[in-house]
Protein backbone atom coordinates (compact mmCIF):
# COMPACT_ATOMS: atom_id res chain seq x y z
CA UNK A 1 0.00 0.00 0.00
CA UNK A 2 2.75 2.24 0.91
CA UNK A 3 5.05 1.30 -1.80
CA UNK A 4 1.85 1.73 -3.97
CA UNK A 5 1.50 5.39 -2.57
CA UNK A 6 5.24 5.97 -2.84
CA UNK A 7 4.99 4.74 -6.72
CA UNK A 8 2.19 7.16 -7.33
CA UNK A 9 4.25 10.07 -5.76
CA UNK A 10 7.14 9.44 -7.72
CA UNK A 11 5.09 9.13 -11.22
CA UNK A 12 3.66 12.43 -10.34
CA UNK A 13 6.85 14.36 -9.67
CA UNK A 14 8.64 12.96 -12.70
CA UNK A 15 5.67 14.65 -14.66
CA UNK A 16 6.54 17.77 -13.26
CA UNK A 17 9.68 18.08 -12.31
CA UNK A 18 10.48 20.91 -14.81
CA UNK A 19 7.55 23.25 -13.07
CA UNK A 20 9.33 22.58 -9.70
CA UNK A 21 12.99 22.86 -11.05
CA UNK A 22 11.68 26.28 -12.78
CA UNK A 23 10.10 27.79 -9.78
CA UNK A 24 13.51 27.00 -7.72
CA UNK A 25 15.55 28.40 -10.62
CA UNK A 26 13.55 31.83 -10.22
CA UNK A 27 13.59 31.97 -6.85
CA UNK A 28 17.33 31.10 -5.66
CA UNK A 29 20.82 32.59 -6.56
CA UNK A 30 23.00 29.54 -6.93
CA UNK A 31 22.81 25.94 -8.06
CA UNK A 32 23.25 25.06 -4.16
CA UNK A 33 20.24 26.83 -3.60
CA UNK A 34 18.52 25.32 -6.11
CA UNK A 35 19.07 22.01 -4.80
CA UNK A 36 18.00 23.19 -1.55
CA UNK A 37 14.93 24.28 -2.57
CA UNK A 38 13.92 21.30 -5.37
CA UNK A 39 14.29 18.72 -2.07
CA UNK A 40 12.66 21.01 0.59
CA UNK A 41 9.54 20.86 -2.11
CA UNK A 42 9.27 17.80 -2.40
CA UNK A 43 9.30 17.19 1.11
CA UNK A 44 5.92 19.19 1.31
CA UNK A 45 4.56 17.78 -1.35
CA UNK A 46 5.38 14.35 -0.09
CA UNK A 47 3.93 15.22 3.41
CA UNK A 48 0.67 17.18 1.38
CA UNK A 49 0.08 14.28 -1.24
CA UNK A 50 -2.36 12.51 1.45
CA UNK A 51 -4.40 15.17 1.68
CA UNK A 52 -3.84 16.22 -2.06
CA UNK A 53 -4.75 12.48 -3.68
CA UNK A 54 -6.46 14.13 -7.17
CA UNK A 55 -8.82 17.18 -5.61
CA UNK A 56 -7.57 19.83 -7.51
CA UNK A 57 -5.58 19.70 -10.58
CA UNK A 58 -2.25 17.90 -10.08
CA UNK A 59 -0.39 21.18 -11.72
CA UNK A 60 -2.10 23.72 -9.79
CA UNK A 61 -1.24 21.97 -6.60
CA UNK A 62 2.16 21.79 -7.45
CA UNK A 63 2.27 25.12 -8.32
CA UNK A 64 1.03 26.47 -5.20
CA UNK A 65 3.28 24.35 -2.86
CA UNK A 66 6.48 25.18 -4.36
CA UNK A 67 5.51 28.76 -4.63
CA UNK A 68 4.30 29.26 -1.25
CA UNK A 69 7.35 26.95 -0.19
CA UNK A 70 10.01 29.11 -2.32
CA UNK A 71 8.56 32.30 -0.70
CA UNK A 72 7.44 31.29 3.05
CA UNK A 73 10.63 29.05 3.49
CA UNK A 74 13.03 30.74 5.61
CA UNK A 75 16.54 30.38 3.70
CA UNK A 76 18.66 29.64 7.07
CA UNK A 77 16.53 26.69 7.44
CA UNK A 78 16.20 25.25 4.37
CA UNK A 79 20.57 25.49 4.65
CA UNK A 80 20.03 22.59 7.65
CA UNK A 81 18.74 20.26 6.23
CA UNK A 82 21.17 17.14 4.07
CA UNK A 83 20.93 17.62 0.08
CA UNK A 84 20.77 15.40 -2.48
CA UNK A 85 22.37 16.92 -5.65
CA UNK A 86 20.30 17.12 -8.51
CA UNK A 87 20.76 15.44 -11.82
CA UNK A 88 21.37 18.64 -13.83
CA UNK A 89 24.29 18.78 -16.26
CA UNK A 90 23.51 22.30 -17.38
CA UNK A 91 24.77 25.24 -14.98
CA UNK A 92 21.26 27.63 -16.09
CA UNK A 93 23.36 30.55 -14.03
CA UNK A 94 26.34 30.06 -16.34
CA UNK A 95 25.82 31.25 -19.96
CA UNK A 96 27.89 29.34 -22.16
CA UNK A 97 25.46 28.75 -25.64
CA UNK A 98 23.14 30.52 -27.02
CA UNK A 99 19.92 28.77 -25.24
CA UNK A 100 21.72 28.79 -21.63
CA UNK A 101 21.85 32.81 -22.63
CA UNK A 102 18.44 33.40 -23.60
CA UNK A 103 17.76 31.39 -19.89
CA UNK A 104 20.03 33.46 -17.80
CA UNK A 105 18.34 36.82 -19.54
CA UNK A 106 15.41 35.66 -18.99
CA UNK A 107 16.25 35.19 -15.19
CA UNK A 108 17.42 38.14 -15.12
CA UNK A 109 14.49 39.66 -16.12
CA UNK A 110 12.12 38.01 -13.42
CA UNK A 111 14.61 37.80 -10.53
CA UNK A 112 14.15 41.77 -10.32
CA UNK A 113 10.81 41.19 -9.69
CA UNK A 114 9.32 41.18 -6.09
CA UNK A 115 8.03 37.49 -5.04
CA UNK A 116 4.55 37.83 -6.03
CA UNK A 117 5.14 39.65 -8.81
CA UNK A 118 7.73 36.64 -9.88
CA UNK A 119 4.88 34.26 -9.24
CA UNK A 120 2.55 35.74 -11.64
CA UNK A 121 4.57 35.93 -14.70
CA UNK A 122 5.29 32.27 -14.07
CA UNK A 123 2.19 31.25 -13.83
CA UNK A 124 0.97 33.27 -16.74
CA UNK A 125 4.39 32.42 -18.66
CA UNK A 126 3.45 28.56 -17.93
CA UNK A 127 -0.09 29.50 -19.38
CA UNK A 128 -1.85 28.85 -16.10
CA UNK A 129 -5.23 30.66 -16.38
CA UNK A 130 -6.02 33.61 -14.53
CA UNK A 131 -9.07 32.07 -12.56
CA UNK A 132 -6.18 29.44 -11.90
CA UNK A 133 -3.72 32.38 -10.88
CA UNK A 134 -5.99 34.12 -8.35
CA UNK A 135 -6.92 31.13 -6.69
CA UNK A 136 -2.83 30.51 -5.97
CA UNK A 137 -2.25 33.65 -4.88
CA UNK A 138 -5.10 34.73 -3.17
CA UNK A 139 -6.19 37.59 -5.54
CA UNK A 140 -9.36 37.79 -7.70
CA UNK A 141 -8.72 37.28 -11.67
CA UNK A 142 -9.41 40.47 -12.50
CA UNK A 143 -6.91 42.09 -9.69
CA UNK A 144 -4.93 39.10 -11.92
CA UNK A 145 -5.14 41.42 -15.50
CA UNK A 146 -4.53 44.21 -13.91
CA UNK A 147 -1.28 43.42 -12.13
CA UNK A 148 0.07 41.33 -15.52
CA UNK A 149 -0.28 44.22 -17.02
CA UNK A 150 1.50 46.38 -14.53
CA UNK A 151 4.38 44.04 -14.49
CA UNK A 152 4.70 42.99 -18.10
CA UNK A 153 5.06 47.32 -18.21
CA UNK A 154 7.71 46.98 -15.98
CA UNK A 155 9.46 43.99 -17.54
CA UNK A 156 9.33 46.02 -20.87
CA UNK A 157 10.94 48.92 -19.11
CA UNK A 158 13.53 46.88 -17.56
CA UNK A 159 14.50 45.87 -21.44
CA UNK A 160 14.47 49.51 -22.65
CA UNK A 161 16.27 51.01 -19.78
CA UNK A 162 19.24 48.13 -20.91
CA UNK B 1 0.66 54.82 -29.24
CA UNK B 2 0.99 51.68 -31.67
CA UNK B 3 4.48 51.64 -31.80
CA UNK B 4 4.42 51.02 -28.25
CA UNK B 5 2.07 48.35 -28.20
CA UNK B 6 4.44 47.12 -30.53
CA UNK B 7 7.42 47.23 -28.97
CA UNK B 8 5.48 45.80 -25.89
CA UNK B 9 4.31 42.89 -27.92
CA UNK B 10 7.78 42.12 -29.13
CA UNK B 11 9.00 42.11 -25.62
CA UNK B 12 6.50 40.20 -24.23
CA UNK B 13 6.92 37.41 -27.10
CA UNK B 14 10.59 37.56 -26.53
CA UNK B 15 9.89 36.57 -23.20
CA UNK B 16 7.71 33.55 -24.27
CA UNK B 17 10.26 32.67 -26.47
CA UNK B 18 13.11 32.19 -23.71
CA UNK B 19 10.48 30.72 -21.68
CA UNK B 20 10.00 28.20 -24.22
CA UNK B 21 13.69 27.64 -24.51
CA UNK B 22 14.03 26.96 -21.03
CA UNK B 23 11.19 24.68 -20.95
CA UNK B 24 12.94 22.49 -23.71
CA UNK B 25 16.60 22.85 -21.78
CA UNK B 26 14.92 21.66 -18.43
CA UNK B 27 12.37 18.89 -20.10
CA UNK B 28 15.84 16.97 -21.44
CA UNK B 29 17.30 16.94 -17.87
CA UNK B 30 16.65 14.15 -15.94
CA UNK B 31 16.42 16.25 -12.68
CA UNK B 32 15.80 13.75 -10.35
CA UNK B 33 17.07 11.03 -9.00
CA UNK B 34 15.72 7.61 -7.11
CA UNK B 35 18.26 8.80 -4.17
CA UNK B 36 17.02 12.56 -4.18
CA UNK B 37 13.25 10.65 -3.69
CA UNK B 38 14.21 8.45 -0.79
CA UNK B 39 15.85 10.98 1.00
CA UNK B 40 12.97 13.57 0.83
CA UNK B 41 10.04 10.63 1.52
CA UNK B 42 12.34 9.56 4.34
CA UNK B 43 13.54 12.45 5.89
CA UNK B 44 10.47 14.46 5.26
CA UNK B 45 11.01 16.65 8.84
CA UNK B 46 9.55 20.64 8.27
CA UNK B 47 10.30 23.37 9.59
CA UNK B 48 7.82 22.78 12.60
CA UNK B 49 9.28 19.34 13.30
CA UNK B 50 12.53 20.87 13.50
CA UNK B 51 11.61 23.48 15.68
CA UNK B 52 9.29 21.54 18.17
CA UNK B 53 12.41 18.96 18.54
CA UNK B 54 14.77 21.94 19.46
CA UNK B 55 12.01 22.67 22.06
CA UNK B 56 12.06 19.61 23.50
CA UNK B 57 15.54 19.57 23.93
CA UNK B 58 15.72 23.25 25.00
CA UNK B 59 12.94 23.29 27.89
CA UNK B 60 14.44 20.54 29.98
CA UNK B 61 17.61 22.00 29.51
CA UNK B 62 16.20 25.74 30.75
CA UNK B 63 14.29 22.99 33.64
CA UNK B 64 17.32 21.79 35.15
CA UNK B 65 19.82 24.68 34.84
CA UNK B 66 17.05 27.14 36.78
CA UNK B 67 16.28 24.12 39.28
CA UNK B 68 19.91 24.19 39.93
CA UNK B 69 20.26 27.61 40.14
CA UNK B 70 17.23 27.43 42.93
CA UNK B 71 18.89 24.74 44.78
CA UNK B 72 22.83 26.93 44.82
CA UNK B 73 21.03 29.90 45.56
CA UNK B 74 17.79 29.44 47.82
CA UNK B 75 17.96 25.73 49.05
CA UNK B 76 15.58 23.00 48.25
CA UNK B 77 12.58 25.96 48.29
CA UNK B 78 9.83 23.64 46.39
CA UNK B 79 7.22 26.67 46.17
CA UNK B 80 10.08 28.66 43.46
CA UNK B 81 10.66 25.01 42.12
CA UNK B 82 7.38 23.85 41.37
CA UNK B 83 6.72 27.49 40.35
CA UNK B 84 9.56 27.36 37.66
CA UNK B 85 8.54 23.65 35.81
CA UNK B 86 4.83 25.50 35.94
CA UNK B 87 6.26 28.25 34.17
CA UNK B 88 8.43 26.77 31.35
CA UNK B 89 5.39 23.84 31.32
CA UNK B 90 3.02 27.13 30.37
CA UNK B 91 5.75 28.73 27.11
CA UNK B 92 6.37 25.61 26.37
CA UNK B 93 2.59 24.77 25.54
CA UNK B 94 2.07 28.32 24.12
CA UNK B 95 5.59 28.32 22.05
CA UNK B 96 4.23 24.99 20.36
CA UNK B 97 0.50 26.53 19.78
CA UNK B 98 1.73 29.25 18.03
CA UNK B 99 4.12 27.54 16.16
CA UNK B 100 1.14 25.17 14.90
CA UNK B 101 -0.16 28.12 13.27
CA UNK B 102 2.52 28.27 10.49
CA UNK B 103 2.64 24.44 10.26
CA UNK B 104 2.74 22.16 6.80
CA UNK B 105 -0.90 21.50 6.07
CA UNK B 106 -1.68 25.78 5.79
CA UNK B 107 1.38 25.48 2.89
CA UNK B 108 -0.36 22.93 0.84
CA UNK B 109 -3.79 23.96 1.13
CA UNK B 110 -3.60 28.07 1.12
CA UNK B 111 -2.89 30.53 -0.75
CA UNK B 112 -0.33 32.99 -1.04
CA UNK B 113 -2.11 36.15 0.83
CA UNK B 114 -4.05 33.74 3.32
CA UNK B 115 -0.13 32.06 4.19
CA UNK B 116 0.90 36.19 4.96
CA UNK B 117 -2.72 36.76 6.77
CA UNK B 118 -1.13 33.80 9.19
CA UNK B 119 2.01 34.66 9.56
CA UNK B 120 0.73 38.17 10.79
CA UNK B 121 -1.52 36.44 13.37
CA UNK B 122 1.70 34.46 14.23
CA UNK B 123 3.26 37.49 15.13
CA UNK B 124 0.39 39.03 16.68
CA UNK B 125 -0.25 36.08 19.15
CA UNK B 126 3.83 35.60 19.74
CA UNK B 127 4.11 39.53 20.48
CA UNK B 128 1.70 39.13 23.06
CA UNK B 129 3.37 36.08 24.45
CA UNK B 130 6.93 37.65 24.60
CA UNK B 131 5.01 40.71 26.29
CA UNK B 132 4.21 38.78 29.35
CA UNK B 133 6.01 36.07 29.75
CA UNK B 134 9.11 37.62 31.38
CA UNK B 135 6.59 39.64 34.01
CA UNK B 136 6.52 36.66 36.55
CA UNK B 137 10.54 35.74 36.36
CA UNK B 138 10.64 39.45 37.12
CA UNK B 139 8.74 39.85 40.08
CA UNK B 140 9.71 36.44 41.49
CA UNK B 141 13.57 37.20 40.76
CA UNK B 142 13.86 40.66 41.47
CA UNK B 143 11.31 39.90 44.89
CA UNK B 144 13.52 37.19 46.39
CA UNK B 145 16.78 39.44 45.37
CA UNK B 146 15.26 41.97 47.66
CA UNK B 147 13.70 39.87 50.38
CA UNK B 148 17.30 38.76 50.47
CA UNK B 149 19.48 41.63 50.46
CA UNK B 150 19.97 44.08 54.28
CA UNK B 151 20.41 47.22 52.39
CA UNK B 152 22.02 48.56 55.23
CA UNK B 153 24.85 46.06 54.84
CA UNK B 154 25.46 46.79 51.34
CA UNK B 155 28.39 48.10 50.90
CA UNK B 156 28.21 49.38 47.57
CA UNK B 157 24.36 50.63 47.05
CA UNK B 158 25.10 52.25 43.70
CA UNK B 159 26.85 49.24 42.11
CA UNK B 160 23.77 47.43 43.24
CA UNK B 161 21.62 49.17 41.67
CA UNK B 162 23.21 49.57 38.57
CA UNK B 163 23.87 45.48 38.61
CA UNK B 164 20.20 45.63 38.94
CA UNK B 165 19.20 47.68 36.23
CA UNK B 166 21.95 45.95 33.90
CA UNK B 167 20.00 42.96 34.60
CA UNK B 168 16.78 43.99 33.77
CA UNK B 169 18.30 45.52 30.94
CA UNK B 170 19.60 42.17 29.52
CA UNK B 171 16.08 39.89 30.14
CA UNK B 172 14.63 42.71 28.12
CA UNK B 173 17.04 42.85 25.50
CA UNK B 174 17.04 38.93 24.88
CA UNK B 175 13.30 38.61 24.95
CA UNK B 176 13.41 41.77 21.97
CA UNK B 177 16.19 39.61 20.59
CA UNK B 178 14.37 36.20 20.55
CA UNK B 179 10.75 38.07 19.27
CA UNK B 180 12.95 39.45 16.39
CA UNK B 181 14.38 36.54 15.43
CA UNK B 182 11.09 34.47 15.62
CA UNK B 183 9.23 37.16 13.75
CA UNK B 184 11.72 37.93 11.18
CA UNK B 185 10.53 35.41 8.72
CA UNK B 186 7.53 36.74 9.23
CA UNK B 187 7.75 40.24 8.67
CA UNK B 188 9.60 38.88 5.36
CA UNK B 189 6.58 36.80 4.13
CA UNK B 190 4.05 40.25 4.84
CA UNK B 191 6.61 42.70 3.68
CA UNK B 192 6.67 40.86 0.38
CA UNK B 193 2.89 40.82 0.21
CA UNK B 194 2.76 44.75 1.11
CA UNK B 195 5.53 45.64 -1.69
CA UNK B 196 3.66 43.77 -4.18
CA UNK B 197 0.67 46.34 -3.76
CA UNK B 198 -1.70 43.28 -3.49
CA UNK B 199 -5.11 44.81 -1.82
CA UNK B 200 -4.55 42.83 1.50
CA UNK B 201 -6.59 42.84 4.62
CA UNK B 202 -4.38 44.74 7.05
CA UNK B 203 -6.42 44.51 9.59
CA UNK B 204 -5.40 41.71 11.68
CA UNK B 205 -7.99 39.10 12.07
CA UNK B 206 -7.69 36.61 14.64
CA UNK B 207 -10.21 33.93 14.46
CA UNK B 208 -12.18 32.33 17.56
CA UNK B 209 -10.05 30.01 18.60
CA UNK B 210 -6.88 32.17 18.59
CA UNK B 211 -9.19 35.13 20.39
CA UNK B 212 -9.77 32.40 23.45
CA UNK B 213 -5.88 31.51 23.46
CA UNK B 214 -4.93 34.90 23.95
CA UNK B 215 -7.74 35.14 26.45
CA UNK B 216 -6.52 31.83 28.29
CA UNK B 217 -2.88 32.95 28.39
CA UNK B 218 -3.43 36.64 29.44
CA UNK B 219 -5.43 34.73 32.56
CA UNK B 220 -2.63 32.35 32.76
CA UNK B 221 0.65 34.80 33.26
CA UNK B 222 -2.17 37.13 35.09
CA UNK B 223 -1.93 33.93 37.82
CA UNK B 224 1.69 33.59 37.33
CA UNK B 225 2.39 36.97 38.32
CA UNK B 226 -0.09 36.81 41.84
CA UNK B 227 1.85 33.31 42.23
CA UNK B 228 4.99 34.82 42.10
CA UNK B 229 4.04 38.14 44.12
CA UNK B 230 2.87 35.34 46.86
CA UNK B 231 5.98 33.21 46.81
CA UNK B 232 7.79 36.64 47.28
CA UNK B 233 5.81 37.75 49.87
CA UNK B 234 6.12 34.42 51.59
CA UNK B 235 10.21 35.07 51.64
CA UNK B 236 9.59 38.74 52.88
CA UNK B 237 7.82 37.32 55.83
CA UNK B 238 10.96 34.60 56.69
CA UNK B 239 14.67 35.99 58.12
CA UNK B 240 16.92 35.88 55.31
CA UNK B 241 18.92 32.44 55.04
CA UNK B 242 22.55 32.24 55.00
CA UNK B 243 24.36 29.03 54.02
CA UNK B 244 25.39 27.42 57.43
CA UNK B 245 29.45 28.02 57.30
CA UNK B 246 32.01 28.18 59.81
CA UNK B 247 33.90 31.29 60.06
CA UNK B 248 36.78 31.01 61.97
CA UNK B 249 39.06 33.85 62.60
CA UNK B 250 42.52 34.25 64.71
CA UNK B 251 42.67 36.71 66.14
CA UNK B 252 45.98 38.45 68.01
CA UNK B 253 45.70 40.04 71.34
CA UNK B 254 47.44 43.75 70.53
CA UNK B 255 49.31 44.91 72.97
CA UNK B 256 46.71 46.75 74.64
CA UNK B 257 44.00 44.79 74.40
CA UNK B 258 43.21 43.04 78.28
CA UNK B 259 39.89 41.77 77.89
CA UNK B 260 40.91 37.88 76.27
CA UNK B 261 43.16 35.63 75.07
CA UNK B 262 43.01 33.21 72.58
CA UNK B 263 40.86 32.74 69.00
CA UNK B 264 37.78 35.20 67.96
CA UNK B 265 35.16 32.42 66.30
CA UNK B 266 32.43 33.41 64.68
CA UNK B 267 29.70 31.81 63.46
CA UNK B 268 26.74 32.91 61.47
CA UNK B 269 22.91 31.31 62.28
CA UNK B 270 19.81 32.11 60.44
CA UNK B 271 19.24 35.41 61.93
CA UNK B 272 22.37 36.83 60.85
CA UNK B 273 23.06 37.26 64.68
CA UNK B 274 26.74 37.11 65.44
CA UNK B 275 27.56 34.51 68.19
CA UNK B 276 30.62 35.00 69.82
CA UNK B 277 31.70 31.93 71.58
CA UNK B 278 31.57 32.84 75.57
CA UNK B 279 34.31 30.31 76.28
CA UNK B 280 36.89 31.53 74.22
CA UNK B 281 35.81 35.18 75.83
CA UNK B 282 36.64 33.30 78.97
CA UNK B 283 32.54 33.63 79.65
CA UNK B 284 32.13 36.99 80.02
Amino acid sequence: MNNDKEYQFEQLVRRHKRTIYTVCYMFSHDKAEIDDLFQEILIRLWKGFDTYEGRSDAKTWIYRVSLNTAINQDKKERRRIETVPLTVDIDPYEADDPSTHQIRELYDRISRLDLIDRSLILLWLEGVSYDEIGAIIGITPNNVGVRLMRIKDKLVKMSTKE
Amino acid sequence: MENKNNNNLSELDQLKAQYETLKERFDQQEIINDRLLKSSIKNSTDYYTRYRRRQFILYPLFAVIGLLCIHLFQGNDLSIMLFWIVFLSVCFAIEIWTMRKLKIKTMENNDLLTLSNQARNFKKLYSLYIAQYPIPVFILTLGILFANTEFSRLPNMGAFIISLGALVALFVGVSIAEFRYKTKHCDDIIRQIEASEIPTDNKIRLNRQQKWFCIAMSIVFLGLDLWAFMIVAEHAKLPPKRPHEEYVLEYERGTDDFTTEGTLEIRPVDADTVAISSELLGGK
